[in-house]
């Protein structure tokens, strides 16, 4: 099964960890061992929440790498679901079978990394989690730096629970918690590994170039959905216009219509889905594309980037 | 020569983002043209030579050091970059095999490839190592030499190794028994 791309996995049990957060425990539907997972990773999943419809939802594998007999996975509902979390939450019961592609890291640990610092937002501790125990194994200086509401701390910290890690420092809300701090004076061959909410990220992304962090020592995962306004979009050698919705990606209305663009991680951080724009004004919301590349305006990353005004024309590769 | 070339390739220096830039001069002046257009000496906030003067003495706090010999500005490099936090740049200025080594040490305390910048202006003669015994020859001029350390013949690679901061010289007849070919002055 190591070498499958599309997994039939088994719900086979759900943990409560409270009123927003459920752990997933997903086995081969066929009793086979799993693939690998490596540090980092995630699953895609093919959801059919509705008929007809298929969303496609990533989430972080918080089971160590070596465990082959499952994956684990956490689930937050979100507030303002499009269909994929509250799926999970409200449809998905043991038992059920699911359909996701092979698990694949954009997230990985640096392997000549001296220092890790590790900053998680909420939910964000998910790829974190995967990260630690590679980190651990190398025997790497780490610290951990949450950032979660008063109500997720204690199911986080039940996550964290069986990591064995000295002193996660906790922060109830981002204005208990400054980045300048943490990040200033840390020792050369320091990387950051970030996941968290898009303010989150940009703002370590910020206070990291400002300190001087290299953005080869700034990871970052993401799993962002996009919301913003609607704006229509021809694409170069289809002859084809289509409208993109304000509660849907660039991404999810190609695949929609039927046009195959490649993808991985669906939240702005890997670059697996850059295209090339050939015109229109792109409001950038990708942690991928460097500062010339933004500047340059001619590529943007369809998962979560969109149209600065009402209409784009783009190429796939 | 065989045909495989892998040479490293120098841009001139430009300025990095970084908090503190720190250039590396081996020699009491900058040769020209290792400055890209829009940077100046100014741009540096510390400058450090190998003037290869034994007269010279520490400068504690002073923004310019001279150093008496690459060992030593080495030896001072090392302290200074156990204690040295993220955000510095270096930037070093030498021949081929001085820029290494210093790309080396930075490396061993966690510098990565955008916080080190080498340019190295005269790269005509070559450090060897030697695929036998290991030695080093250094200041090879063509690419036939003998090895410094077992004598062997050896023929120079056009390959340089990162790794192992030395161009690779193997046996000169290794492939062929007998057959030398004919010696070749390196190019700068």
């Amino acid at each position: 099964m190591i070498f499958q791309s599309e997994l039939d996995l088994k719900v086979a049990r759900i943990d409560v960890l409270n009123e927003t957060l459920k752990r997933f425990h997903l086995v081969s539907a066929g009793g086979e061992f799993l693939p690998p997972a490596p540090p980092g990773s995630h699953l895609t999943f093919l959801l059919n929440p509705r008929d007809g419809e298929v969303i496609k939802n990533s989430y972080s594998v918080v089971s160590p790498t070596l465990i082959r007999d499952h994956y684990e996975i956490v689930v937050r509902k979100a507030a303002d679901s499009r269909g994929g979390s509250k799926f999970f939450h409200e449809d998905v019961k043991e038992g059920n079978l699911l359909k996701a592609k092979a698990p694949r890291s954009n997230f990985s640990v640096h392997s000549l990394a001296r220092k890790s610092i590790l900053i998680a937002g909420g939910i964000g501790i998910t790829p974190i989690i995967s990260l630690l125990d590679e980190i651990k194994r190398r025997r790497c200086k780490v610290e951990l730096h949450v950032i979660c509401g008063q109500s997720d701390r204690l199911a986080l910290e039940a996550l964290l629970a069986d990591e064995a890690l000295a002193g996660p420092n906790f922060y109830e809300g981002r204005n208990n918690c400054s980045i300048g701090k943490i990040l200033a004076g840390q020792p050369l061959g320091t990387h950051l590994y970030i996941c968290g909410p898009f303010n989150l990220m940009r703002h370590v992304q910020e206070v990291a170039h400002e300190l001087g962090y290299p953005s080869s020592n700034v990871h970052i995962e993401s799993f962002g959905a996009t919301i913003g306004n609607a704006f229509n979009v021809k694409v170069e050698g289809l002859n084809k216009e289509i409208s993109v919705g304000e509660s849907e990606s660039l991404l999810e209305t190609l695949e929609r219509e039927g046009i195959e663009a490649p993808f991985s991680c669906r939240g702005g951080a890997c670059g697996q889905c850059v295209v090339r724009v050939v015109e229109g004004e792109v409001d950038h919301r990708d942690f991928f594309l460097s500062d010339e590349q933004r500047a340059a305006g001619n590529c943007m990353t369809p998962c979560v980037s969109r149209a600065s005004g009402r209409a784009l024309t783009i190429a796939i590769k | 020569m065989d045909a495989m070339i892998s040479r490293p390739r120098y841009d001139r220096l430009s300025l990095g983002l970084g908090r503190t830039h720190l250039l590396i001069i081996q020699g009491s002046e900058l040769p020209l043209g290792c400055l890209a257009s829009s940077v100046t000496l100014d741009d540096f906030d510390e400058i450090w030579k190998v003037v290869s003067c034994s007269s010279v003495l520490p400068e504690p706090g002073s923004a310019e050091k001279q150093f008496r010999s690459a060992n030593h500005l080495t030896i001072a490099l090392c302290h200074r970059l156990s204690s040295e936090t993220m955000g510095l740049r270096v930037y070093v200025v030498g021949e081929e095999s001085f820029v290494w080594d210093i790309n080396a040490q930075c490396r061993r305390f966690g510098l990565g490839n955008d916080e080190i910048h080498v340019f190295a202006p005269y790269h005509g003669a070559r450090r060897v190592r030697c695929a036998h015994c290991r030695a080093y020859t250094t200041n090879c001029q063509n690419t036939i030499v003998t090895c410094d350390g077992c004598g062997a013949t050896l023929l120079v690679r056009d390959h340089f190794s990162r790794f192992w901061n030395a161009y690779q010289g193997f046996q000169i007849d290794s492939e062929e028994p007998g057959v030398v070919p004919e010696s070749v002055a390196f190019r700068s």
